[in-house]
């Protein structure tokens, strides 16, 4: 008897998150696809060097972030998973979701200075979960950062290659 | 597929930038290899559980990252960095990235 | 596409394909899978662990048992009446109590209807269970439910099992430390028993009800009193089976071995145990 009040929590909780939890990753994977299209012509590259031969930019840095946090029934299933091993399948779309907007944001960021490329980007990722990190609860924060170059004004297209 | 933490490779170059490709991977290993750790932990020494999951889960992060590569129509990355990161007790994340490019 | 495009033609970016990196294969199944593998080496592993402390325990001599609990304090009442040990004693040796092991008798003042049987060879019976007693056989049978925990080391049993529950759940979840452990043998003095050793309990008992009075006639008093009570108040019933099965237990053992139900019971001088009102 004293079990069916927490049983019933727990399938509340994990239908909530099974629910909203998809319904908003399917909402975030489409707006990701639509703004990464739009975005395209801001070329990134992790690589250090911008090209030589490019006429003289300006530069400043641009970061973007954000911090997710897993629905309850990703989490059920992670901490299943940490006890059976394998693959967590239900975290790795939710880093790569963090992970393509944090490089979203900082693409914005690059296009509102009239940039056109980010050079030198980098991507990295923390687990800023507090007391509840023993129990398997992802709080994640994903940042990119990088340099993007500000084409000096008058000069729109290119000097031919 | 050539890939390297080198900017430039030395005598090719590069034709085409094709810019950020990426794979990652979430895994943990199962829970008798943990009690294992934690044994482990006690005395010292390499846990061999998770550098064998660590270099696996490496191995599909590469993978992942040549797989695009490869669709983006690639034929080497470039600049590769590894990150890894702890998403939950037990549990880790690895993540490489690069440049893909195509080299003459 | 951005208002200007990159001056260099050689550099433009191509977007990777959707779900290398998020793919979504038949986890379900091979979660589940992986699932009842460790589930199954877990069950395995546990009943070893289990098998092991028990044996261990078995091979504990009684003594280590008793200066284990010599500092316990168990007593919290008057000092039981002369009447009520030798019963005790008289039952002890008409059940075979194990020569090795020694029994204490403690009386608790509280009105709680109940009794046990710990580690060291306690014996506890509180007052509420004393004055509802209405035969010598009803406090007889109880005496022999608790000597027969005794006998049959099921204190000691238990405790194992409590430990190597405890030990396995910290093991699962990694929370191995020591303030868990302490806090287990805390709580050992307040030990449950399995129904497999209430049943084993009571069987002891009726034999040596039988042994020392010829029949088990008023033994099941006791379970007809407590079935008439309110299950809520009765801590007995916590630790204890069904008083309805076990009574239907009872009635199916004599008949299977002949012990005769009827026989002359002997009326309980109340006063001397019950002292109140």
């Amino acid at each position: 008897m004293q079990f069916i009040g927490p049983l019933v929590l727990f399938s509340i909780l994990m239908l909530c998150g099974l629910i909203f939890g998809s319904i908003a990753e399917k909402r975030h994977y489409q707006s990701i696809r639509q703004r990464e299209r739009a975005l395209v012509g801001i070329l990134t590259y992790p690589q250090r060097l911008p090209p030589p031969q490019l006429p003289a930019p300006t530069t400043a840095l641009v970061v973007g972030s954000v911090v997710i946090s897993a629905d309850y029934f990703k989490r059920f299933i992670a901490v299943l998973r940490m006890l059976v091993g394998g693959r967590l399948d239900t975290y790795e779309t939710l880093l790569d979701r963090a992970r393509r907007e944090a490089i979203l944001r900082m693409k914005e960021q690059a296009e509102q200075l009239g940039a056109q490329s980010v050079f030198n980007m980098k991507l990295q990722t923390a687990a800023i979960a507090g007391r509840s990190a023993r129990a398997g609860t992802a709080c994640l924060e994903v940042v990119a950062y990088g340099t993007a170059l500000i084409p000096p004004h008058g000069l729109s297209q290119p000097p031919t290659t | 597929m050539l890939i390297s933490n080198l900017e430039v490779v030395p005598g090719r170059r590069v034709k085409e930038h094709l810019g950020l490709v990426q794979g990652s991977t979430v895994r943990a290993k199962h829970v008798g290899r943990d009690i294992a750790a934690s044994f482990k932990n006690v005395f010292g020494g390499e846990l061999q559980g998770y550098t064998e999951l660590l270099n696996d889960s490496r191995e599909e992060a590469m993978a992942r990252m040549q797989a695009q590569a490869q669709a983006i129509g690639a034929n080497a990355i470039l600049n590769v960095r590894f990150s890894t990161s702890s998403v939950a007790q037990g549990a880790s994340e690895l993540f490489v990235y690069g440049t893909a490019v195509e080299l003459a | 596409m951005a208002p200007r495009s990159f001056p260099l033609m050689a550099y433009h970016n191509r977007l990777p394909p959707e779900h290398i990196n998020a793919q979504s294969g038949p986890w379900l199944a091979d979660l589940l899978r992986r699932l009842a593998m460790v589930v199954g080496v877990f069950a395995v592993l546990f009943w070893l662990l289990l098998l092991l402390l028990t044996e261990l325990t078995r091979l504990t001599p009684f003594a280590w048992e008793r200066t284990l609990t010599e500092q316990w304090q168990i007593s919290s009442g008057t000092d039981s009446p002369a009447y009520l040990q030798t019963l005790t004693e008289q039952i002890a040796q008409a059940g075979g109590l194990d020569p090795d092991i020694t029994f204490t008798l403690h009386r608790n003042n509280s009105e709680a209807i109940n009794a046990y049987a710990t580690l060291g060879g306690h014996i506890v019976i509180f007052d509420g269970l004393l004055c509802k007693m209405n035969s010598e056989q009803a406090l007889a049978f109880v005496l022999a439910h608790e000597l027969a925990h005794l006998h049959l080391r099921h204190p000691i049993r238990s405790a194992a099992q409590q430990l190597g529950l405890s030990l396995s759940v910290a093991l699962l979840f990694g929370q191995s430390n020591a303030g868990q452990l302490a806090g287990l043998s805390g709580s050992l003095a307040l030990l449950s028993y399995s129904r497999e050793f209430e049943r084993e309990a009571d069987a002891w008992a009726y034999q040596a009800l039988l042994r020392h009075y010829g029949h088990i006639n008023g033994s099941g008093d006791l379970f007809e009193m407590i079935s008439e009570q309110d299950a809520q108040t009765l801590s007995w019933l916590t630790t204890h089976p069904h008083s309805d099965h076990r009574q239907q237990r009872r009635l199916k053992l004599a008949e299977q071995h002949n012990w005769p139900t009827a026989g002359q019971l002997t009326p309980l001088k109340v006063g001397l145990l019950c002292n109140r009102d």
